[in-house]
């Protein structure tokens, strides 16, 4: 998580001013992944199109399809690309980081899923405790864990910094 | 002139994919007449317990084989009569003929043999009943030492419908022989007793893989280390210091969830990942 804050400090040849808009379209870009991802879940298991669809890891998810992994990556890439005025970014290097980052985040969201399986909870943070009021801190962040770092490293090493 | 390039060819690819390792616990590796037996469970033992065995000792061993598979195309026919030189073994019965009178010929012939008591393959982490065959051997050659063998892993980290096996190693264990006046039933146990011991040996100490841990140990075996050792020799060192750390570090759990196994999810990802990181990142 420290590479949100590392984000920040990026200098981005003389536009220093414009890094807050990078974590912000990293933030913007992984939610909205990770939303579209589930709204795709959730109206392919409402809508019964005559074929039961098996998930891809039914003992980790029961929802994870690569068809509503890829609907997530296509909303993350169209606001990477909404956005990308406001980085340093043009479209196209702002569309790859956007499908990158959601990549990333959405892989890492499963990987969450599979430790809380194993454990046999639901959410982090225990029920009533919660910080947010919807489920633990972590269940809103956890893609962004495995986005940031991958999402600071490549843009690190494509722009040199 | 083919059967050594087939060979030569096996040895690499066995070695290379699955490491092929020997572990000599019980007898050194002594070019005298044996009899090695094994657990069975797919085709592929016979390959690597031959390929385990050093040169010296591969020419005088010769494995036994199910006829009715090994002779079924004219490539299995030929790849164990040159390759492997094997001893087929008829597992249907025909009247009047003894299955076992390969076996006796080889022995008399004084070649080693590698044997598979199970008889057929099977299906789960231990053996099977063992067949009265080892018995009869072990009656009718008592000086020739009887070596427990016990391969590991190839079913446990090769999941069905998988094709790479990884990891696999034979170990070789402490020689028996048929005592005075013992049943046949109680050796049988005794045989079985000693090849399912390596088993829990193994599987404490050694390998803490399960089969969801397939397509991670691949990675971390090819895929990572080709791929660090190509960006040390292109010079690329941005992307070398945070390969492993950051980009395997992610990767590793993520393959480990889509292959749909949470069981001690934490514990697996991090024993792999410190392995990753010792071996391969800071070597």
């Amino acid at each position: 998580m420290s590479h949100v804050p590392a984000l920040l400090l990026l200098d981005f040849n003389g536009q220093s001013g414009r890094s807050a808009f990078v974590v912000f379209f990293l933030v913007m870009v992984v939610q909205t992944g990770g939303l579209m991802q589930y709204l795709a879940e959730r109206s392919a298991s409402v809508s019964d199109n005559g074929y039961q669809r098996q998930p891809v890891a039914p003992r980790v998810s029961k929802s994870f399809h690569w068809r509503s992994w890829l609907t997530g990556l296509v909303a993350a890439g169209l606001v990477g690309l909404l956005l990308s005025s406001l980085t340093p970014f043009v479209p196209g290097q702002a569309l790859a980081l956007a499908l990158l980052a959601s990549a990333a985040g959405s892989l890492g969201h499963l990987v969450m899923k599979a430790l809380k399986r194993d454990r046999g909870i639901t959410n982090w943070g225990g029920e009533g405790r919660s910080v947010t009021g919807a489920g633990g801190l972590l269940d809103r962040v956890d893609a962004l864990c495995f986005a940031a770092p991958v999402f600071f490293h490549s843009v690190r090493w494509k722009f040199g910094l | 002139m083919l059967a050594k390039l087939m060979a030569f060819f096996l040895l690499g690819l066995v070695r290379m994919l699955t490491g092929a390792q020997a572990r000599w616990h019980g007898c050194p590796p002594k070019a005298e007449q044996r009899i090695y037996f094994a657990n069975h469970q797919s085709h592929a033992d016979l390959v690597m317990i031959w390929a385990a065995l050093p040169e010296v000792l591969r020419s005088i061993t010769r494995p036994i084989a199910a006829k009715d598979y090994w002779t079924k195309t004219p490539f299995k026919k030929w790849i164990t009569t040159e390759v492997f030189n094997a001893v087929y073994v008829d597992r249907e019965r025909v009247e009047g003929v003894d299955p076992m009178a390969p076996l006796f010929e080889a022995l008399e012939q004084g070649d080693s043999i590698i044997l598979f008591p199970e008889g057929t393959r099977g299906n789960a982490e231990q053996p099977q009943a063992f067949k009265a065959g080892l018995y009869n051997l072990a009656m009718k050659f008592p000086h020739v030492g009887l070596v427990p063998a016990w391969i590991n892993n190839i079913q446990r980290v090769m999941p069905k419908g998988e094709v790479v096996p990884v990891l696999c190693s034979v170990t070789f264990g402490v020689p028996m022989r048929l005592e005075e006046g013992e049943d046949r039933s109680v050796f049988l146990n005794r045989a079985r007793a000693t090849v399912i011991a390596f088993t829990l040996r193994e599987f404490i100490t050694l390998s803490p893989t399960r089969g969801g841990d397939h397509r991670s140990l691949i990675l971390a075996f090819f895929v990572v280390l080709s791929v660090q050792f190509y960006l040390v020799s292109a010079r690329w060192f941005d992307l070398f210091t945070v390969f492993i750390p950051v980009y395997v570090f992610l990767a590793i759990p993520v393959i480990s969830a889509l292959a749909n196994d949470p069981e001690r999810f934490l514990e697996r990802n991090a024993k792999l990942q410190w392995g990753i990181m010792v071996c391969v990142c800071t070597v």
